[in-house]
Order: C-alpha cells, then structure tokens, then sequence
C-alpha cells in the first residue's frame, strides 16, 4: 500500500534551469495518476526523482510512509517503463523479465521454480509467453513494449512508473495498448504515475491528472474537472483539440444585468458567471469557449460570422471563421450541417460551458 | 534522342564507380601488394625453387622460442592489464563527472607521442639517475643512497613487468577511447532498468553494460594483441638489442644485421599467422561466427 508524496520539491540542472521547482504532489494509494504537460515542463525530470535516477536539489519525496531522497533505486520498491522500452537485447524475453527477481533484495525467497512460475504468470498477463525464448531484436516495437511491462509486473512493486511508454507506437497500437495498461493497472492493484505529452492517453487512463508547466503544477484534478473546468488559460489551451477558443472581451452593465462584449458579439452573462464578474469588479476577461460549446445554425443565433474553412472529420467537421485579421473562431460541428466557405451562418456559445479567465494572470474567474 | 536503356552510354556510367577507385587501387598493387607478394616469394624461393627450408632455419633457432614466449607472455599480461585499467578510466570518464573532458584529453596525449620517443622517455626514466628513481625518492618510497637499477642485466621477470608498464602508458588510451565510443553508444536507460530492477552497481556492469560493451571490447582486444606481438622500437630502445628478444626484433635482426633476407621474410610470414590466428581466435570465442542472435539492437 504505497502513497506517493513530493512537498516542495525542486531540480535545478547546472547553475540556473530549474527543470523542476518547489512542486508538491500527493498520489493516493491504487490511484493512476497521470503528470502531463508539454515537453520540458519537468514531467520526466519529476518521475525520475521518484525513480531514484535523479537527485532532487531540494525538498522531500515520500513512498508509503518512507522518505526516499537517499534510498538508492533498487531499494524503492518501484518499477519503471521506459519510452525506449530499455529490454535488454542481450538477453532473452525470459531473462528480461526475472532479472529483477534475480538480483536485488527481491531475489531473497524466489526459488527457480518461483521465478519460472512468475515470469510465465505476468507473460500470459500481457500475452507474451510464446515470445519468452526469442531475443529481443527479433521483436516488433509492440511486443518489446510488452516485455517492457512484464518485466515491470514480475517485480510486484508498489509503484509503478510509466515514461511515456506508448510513444514509440504507432497511432493504432496506443490506442490498443491504453487499454490494456488501464486493465493491468487494476489488475497489479499498485499506485501508478504515468507520464505524457498525450492528453487523449491522459484523459483516456488517469484517475487524476497533474498539468504541469514550466516546472511547476498547473491544475492537478480528474480528467473531467481538467476539461470542463480549467484552472487557468494554460490548462484552458493545452487540454482539447481543436484548442479553445480565446476572445478577449469586456464586461458592460446593461440594465441590471452583465454583458460580455466584443467587437463582434454582445452576451448576456447569467447565474453564477454573472455573481463571480460582479463579484469581483472584473472589466476585462478572457473568454474561453471549446469548439464543440459553439453551436452553428442556418436560422438565427448570438451573432453572424462567414464560414472560413471546412475540414471534415468523419461525424464531425471543423468548422473556421475569420472574426477579424488576428482572430478565427473554430467550432466543431456535425457533418450533417450543410455549409460550405463563404456561406454565412448564426453562431451561439453554450452559456453553462463558458471560461472567464483574467486578463493579466490568467486565472479562471467563474 | 534520350538514350537508350542498356546503351552504351548507360554501360560506360556504370563503371563510373570502379575509375574512381582507380589510382587508391594503383597505389596498393604498388606499395603493398607487390613488397607483400615478393616478401612471400622470398620466404619459399631457394636456389632450386620452393623450399621451406628458411621457415626450417628460423623455428631452430634457439632465440625463435624465446621471442615466441616473451612476445607471448608479454601479450597475455599487458593486453589483460591494459583492458582492466582502460575499462575504469572509459568508466570514470562516462560518468561525465566535471572536468571530464580535460581528464580525457590528457590521458589521449601518450597515443600521439612517436614510439621511438615514449621509448626514450621511459628509458631515461629507468636509468639509475632517471626520473622513476627521483620520483619514488620524492615520494619517500626510495632512500636516495641505494637507488634501483631497474635494468640491471638479465633480470627478465622485471624487465618485462618494466615493458608491460611502459607499454601500458601508451596502449591504455587506444584501449580506452574504443571502449569509450563503445560506452557512450549505449543508451543510459539500460543501465537505469537494471538498477531500478533490482542490480547493485557492479552487477548493473557485469550483466547488462560489459555484454553490450562487447563489440567494443572484442574491436579493442584484437588491436591491443596484434599491436603486442608487433612490440619491437621499445624493446630495443630500453633494454638495447636482442637482451630482450621479442618476434618483431628477431625479424629485424635477420633482415637488417644478417642480411638474410630469405630468414627475415620467413619470420614475418611466421608473425603474420600467428597475428591472423590471433584475430580468429577471438572472434570465434566472443561467439562472432554465430547468428544473429542476442545481438545489441
């Protein structure tokens, strides 16, 4: 029963990159945790902390109850999935996955009929067994990930630790294989954290996901509050795609009631939007709208815009509109709705899906 | 009209490789296949046409046998010590610790100096009065009245440890910077895997980096051991000649100083396959003659 606890720590490579900075994260026992950002945002520098590959510059990583900045990797009670696989090649399928119970403390108890009845047991999990006897080069991509995984299962750590492991895989097998990592997670019964640039494969497996940015955490939450309530503009543009729209706007009284407008809209705002704005006195916001929360009629809506551009996408298509020069709107649209460049049309926001974010920090306002 | 396919126009552009290689061809039939080839015509040809009676001459030759096991002894021990000291500093230096790069430049600067003059270097340095004295007399290892006279005459077992040490300071680097490219060709993730699953340090080395390590390995013992049975210009420039003999020596001794040539090209030829059989036989025990298998990716 592992817990995986980081307060306030920080990484600093040479004199003055801090990859990592004052970061504090807490993963609960059996929790999928997934820490993800774009690259160089310190995800990777972050789990090979709690690895034990790295050395943090300052503060304290925890597993279970234990404090671990000093312990060495092999004594942290932890696997590790690398995103080059790292299966040795010099040895069979076999000895890749009993190395770890072959050597370490783990060896102590394991007879060889243990280690057999092991590595068959987590090779039948990941449907490898009839690969055990063949050499790592003569493996495809896929198959090397699995033995990957195996060799991390035979081990029966607390923690599991995932570096990007389905990047190397074509677009098909990851789809594939995010499932079966989800279902191994909850077979293994331990604590994984799972890094990745990917925010499909992060919403698609975490229990909760740690954005990270610029060495330090942007919203951490399910992957459900991540999406439809973003802490910050950030978390706002990096989660979806196509991205989110952003409008900036000002907020007008207008007989009692609040107004967001811009050049090119005027909305009422209503209910908790409208108490939070007044609220706070806010004059200028962001506004943040997802594609699919604009909605495209042929009769009538919020306000006129031009169709830009289509691009189908099977049941759905993407639709753009060129507001002004700097600024085009996307919206995402089912395919049934016959547009073509050029046409005009009535666009209207979802008014229980809109983001208002302040201007200068960024931060969520409603 | 484009030309047609298979015309003599195509035919003539596809030589095009084989002028281009020309004069490297030339200057090899000129200044190694042609000296080669004599060289072999002169070990087989007596007065009456093929003989082996030269390779005959050499192999009774009393000083043949104790070259043969000097040269041997000195193989086995300097190729052995080099290979351990040369795999700690390709360690050390690929743990990339501040100040590598200059470390590694230093340790680089015995492999450009002339073999004829790290030979001086070192016999100055055994000399009575030399600097291995001084510096042992610095260290407070010697007392400077009864300093060492390392070559004192005939003491071989110290005058080829004294070999092996002088060699070593020049060998080392070549040895090293192979084993070096080698080490910085693997990527850092296996050796992680392995400690994370479980391996201690010297374990992380002994199963998962030496045996990815060993094409590296395998490319610098086979230079270290054809360079030692070639030992010669240090030999002599030490211990004077033929008071050590070695293989390469006793070559030199026939060819130059008998003017038998005929015994000289035996005895190179007799080098040759002992250099060749040497290669072989490594290649065949690193398992370089089996498939594919288990073979870094």
């Amino acid at each position: 029963m592992a817990q995986v606890r980081l307060e306030k720590v920080s990484k600093r490579f040479g004199k003055r990159v801090w990859a990592v900075r004052e970061f504090d994260l807490r993963v609960a026992d059996r929790e999928f945790l997934v820490l993800l950002g774009p690259s160089g945002c310190g995800k990777t520098t972050t789990l090979r902390m709690i690895a034990g590959l790295e050395q943090p510059t300052a503060g304290l990583i925890y597993i279970g109850e234990r404090l671990v900045n000093l312990v060495p990797p092999r004594d942290r009670d932890i696997s590790m999935v690398f995103q080059s696989y790292a299966v040795w090649p010099h040895m069979k399928v076999y000895d890749n996955i009993a190395f770890g119970l072959r050597y370490g403390r783990r060896k102590k108890g394991f007879s060889k009929a243990d280690v057999d009845r092991v590595v068959h047991e987590v090779a039948r999990l990941v449907r490898i067994e009839e690969l055990l006897d063949r050499y790592p080069t003569q493996l495809s991509g896929g198959q090397r990930q699995r033995v990957a995984l195996a060799r991390a299962l035979a081990v029966k750590p607390q923690v599991f630790l995932y570096d990007e492991p389905l990047s190397n895989l074509d677009a098909k097998l990851r789809i594939q294989m995010r499932t079966e990592l989800k279902y191994i997670h909850e077979q293994a019964g331990a604590t994984s954290i799972y890094v990745t640039h990917d925010q499909a494969e992060a919403m698609s497996m975490a229990d909760r996901i740690m954005v990270m940015r610029q060495g330090q955490g942007a919203q951490l939450g399910s992957p459900n509050e991540i999406y439809f309530r973003p802490a910050n503009q950030f978390v706002a543009g990096f989660i979806g795609t196509p991205p989110m729209n952003m409008l900036e706007v000002e907020v007008e009284e207008d007989g009692g009631g609040l107004m967001l407008v811009s050049p090119h809209f005027r909305i009422p705002l209503e209910g908790e939007t409208a108490a939070a704005v007044k609220g706070r006195g806010v004059r200028q916001a962001v506004l943040g709208v997802r594609p699919e929360d604009v909605a495209v009629s042929l009769e009538g809506g919020d306000f006129p815009a031009r169709v830009f551009v289509v691009e189908p996408q099977g049941p759905q298509q993407i639709l753009s509109f060129k507001l002004d020069e700097a600024l085009i709107l996307k919206s995402l649209a089912s395919a049934d709705l016959p547009v073509s460049p050029g046409q005009q049309v009535w666009l209207s926001f979802h008014r229980d899906r809109l983001h208002l974010f302040d201007r200068d920090s960024g931060v969520r306002i409603n | 009209m484009p030309e047609k396919l298979g015309g003599w126009k195509t035919r003539l552009a596809s030589y095009y490789p084989y002028y281009l290689i020309v004069p490297a061809v030339l200057y090899y039939i000129a200044f190694w296949a042609i000296p080669a080839a004599s060289g072999v015509a002169l070990a087989f040809q007596g007065p009456q046409g093929f003989t082996l009676r030269y390779f005959n001459y050499v192999i009774r030759d009393p000083y043949f046998y104790q070259a043969l096991v000097y040269t041997f002894t000195f193989l086995v021990i300097s190729v052995t010590v080099e290979f351990i000291l040369a795999l700690a500093v390709a360690l050390l230096i690929n743990t990339n610790f501040k100040g590598a790069s200059l470390f590694l430049f230093v340790a680089l600067i015995p492999m450009v100096l002339p073999e004829i003059s790290y030979g001086a270097i070192w016999a100055t340095g055994y000399a009575q009065h030399g600097w291995v004295n001084s510096l042992l007399v610095h260290l407070g290892l010697m007392d400077p009245r009864t300093p060492m006279s390392w070559l004192a005459y005939g003491k071989i077992a110290r005058w080829m440890t004294l070999l092996i040490v002088a060699e070593a300071w020049r060998g080392l680097p070549s040895v090293m910077i192979i084993l070096l490219a080698g080490l910085q060709g693997i990527s850092k993730e296996y050796g992680e895997a392995a400690r994370i699953f479980g391996a201690t340090g010297f374990q992380t080395l002994r199963k998962v980096t030496l045996p990815l390590l060993k094409p590296s390995i395998q490319t610098a013992l086979i230079l270290r051991a054809i360079g030692a049975v070639q030992i010669f210009v240090i030999v002599t420039v030490i211990f004077g000649h033929r008071n050590l003999p070695v293989l390469v020596e006793e070559a030199v001794y026939y060819f130059r100083e008998l003017h038998q040539k005929q015994l000289g090209a035996a005895y190179a030829l007799i080098i040759m396959g002992i250099v060749v059989t040497l290669s072989v036989l490594y290649l065949w025990l690193f398992g370089s003659f089996k498939g594919e298998e288990g073979r870094g990716e």
